[in-house]
């Protein structure tokens, strides 16, 4: 994944206080994202978001390549979120349906537009939702971190062989779902 | 034409996850056979999809509102967990290294404490002290009162004060003591163990 525009390049490690902070602001958007897509739901990505911060605050002095702090909270974040998975060994979805919608539109969105956007993403929820969570990881990382094979293989604990199964099959079922129910 | 290739391989394909020797016998079939290139734009709009709604907030926290709220109460959680980390396991700061500057001025005020601490004591407590350091160094474990010409020493044998050429033995029989110990004070003690019984029984002398 490549480190977004504009993010702060750090000096040194440990951060201060303020830099901290800023660390926290400029990617707690992009982690709460990866998390959740992961677990599949709010509360659980939330608790996982703060979990993720806080280890990589206190282990900070392990970073080596200030350069790739981006990176190194990504996985940090991934691996917390795999590891979360591993214990409680399910995955909940019942929090997407429990949550109210706002009635939101993007900027020159008029309301058909936005229940066709709503529909469409709830669809590609629903169809994630089938996969299992090793399968739905492993897409994720690939499709949306654009983390290679054996960068995936090696967060997920597994062989190379192993995790392109994990994606063949994701897609095939993600495929198969949304033919299904077009 | 030859037959269509296996979806898992399709899948992928889009995504270069195939090896070089695959990826060419795919990329054949797929000018040839349109089912197949269908196959295939299919599985790349499925990752643009999955990426676009990737980057989209869940439902629930989707206005900026929510999510601000959300990030803030998130925010205050991490400094709560990293304050409580912090009680249970202060984080290591790097050490604090002196310059030779400073060691060599703390050195220094150290030196010119010391001095004056001794200078400003007493002669006939200086001139002890370094008598005892002098048998300390020696090995001699006596301390001498000259000034009153009397000599605490303790022996292999027990105490001995000498005085004026006299010599007085404090000692238990033939029993050797268990430790001799002197004091930079002017005492001398011996502590001896009575084999049979186990009881220990502690000699002091002080000279006065």
């Amino acid at each position: 994944m490549s480190e977004a525009p504009g993010f702060t390049r750090y000096d040194a490690v440990p951060l201060t206080s303020e830099q901290e902070t800023r660390f926290v602001s400029e990617n707690m958007r992009r982690v709460f994202l990866l998390i959740y897509r992961i677990v599949g739901n709010v509360p659980d990505a939330q608790d996982l978001t703060q979990e993720a911060f806080i280890k990589a605050l206190q282990r900070q002095d392990q970073l080596k390549d200030l350069d790739k702090a981006a990176h190194w909270l990504s996985r940090i974040a991934s691996n917390t979120a795999i590891d979360f998975l591993r214990r409680s060994g399910r995955v909940s979805f019942s929090g997407i349906d429990e949550m109210p919608e706002p009635f939101v539109s993007a900027p020159g969105e008029n309301p058909e537009q936005l229940v066709l956007r709503s529909e469409h993403r709830e669809h590609l929820e629903n169809a994630l939702g089938v996969l299992t969570h090793r399968e739905r990881t492993a897409l994720l990382l690939r499709d949306v971190e654009g983390l290679p094979a054996e960068e995936v293989a090696a967060r997920l604990n597994c062989s190379k062989a192993t995790v392109r199964s994990h994606i063949a099959n994701g897609r095939v079922k993600l495929r198969k779902f949304l033919e299904r129910k077009a | 034409m030859t037959a269509h290739v296996a979806e898992t391989n399709l899948a992928l394909y889009v995504s270069g996850d195939v090896s070089l020797w695959r990826s060419a016998l795919v990329s054949l079939h797929l000018a040839q056979c349109s089912r197949c290139r269908n196959r295939a734009d299919a599985y790349r709009s499925d990752r643009t999809q999955i990426q676009r709604i990737a980057s989209e907030m869940p439902v629930g926290v989707e206005s900026e509102p929510d999510w601000d709220r959300l990030a803030m109460e998130m925010t205050a959680n991490i400094r709560v967990g990293l304050a409580a980390g912090e009680c249970v396991a202060p984080r290591r700061r790097k050490p604090v290294t002196l310059g030779w500057r400073p060691a060599a001025a703390m050195a220094g005020l150290v030196v010119v404490l010391a001095s004056a601490w001794w200078l400003n004591m007493p002669p006939s407590t200086t001139q002890a002290l370094g008598r005892a350091m002098t048998a300390i160094w020696h090995g001699h474990g006596s301390v001498m009162q000259e000034e009153r010409g009397l000599v605490v020493e303790a022996t292999s044998s027990g105490i001995e004060l000498r005085e004026n050429g006299g010599t007085l033995g404090v000692s238990q029989g033939a029993a050797r003591p268990l430790a001799v110990s002197v004091s930079v004070q002017g005492s001398a003690s011996a502590r001896y163990i009575n084999a049979d019984t186990g009881q220990m029984t502690i000699t002091s002398v002080y000279a006065q």
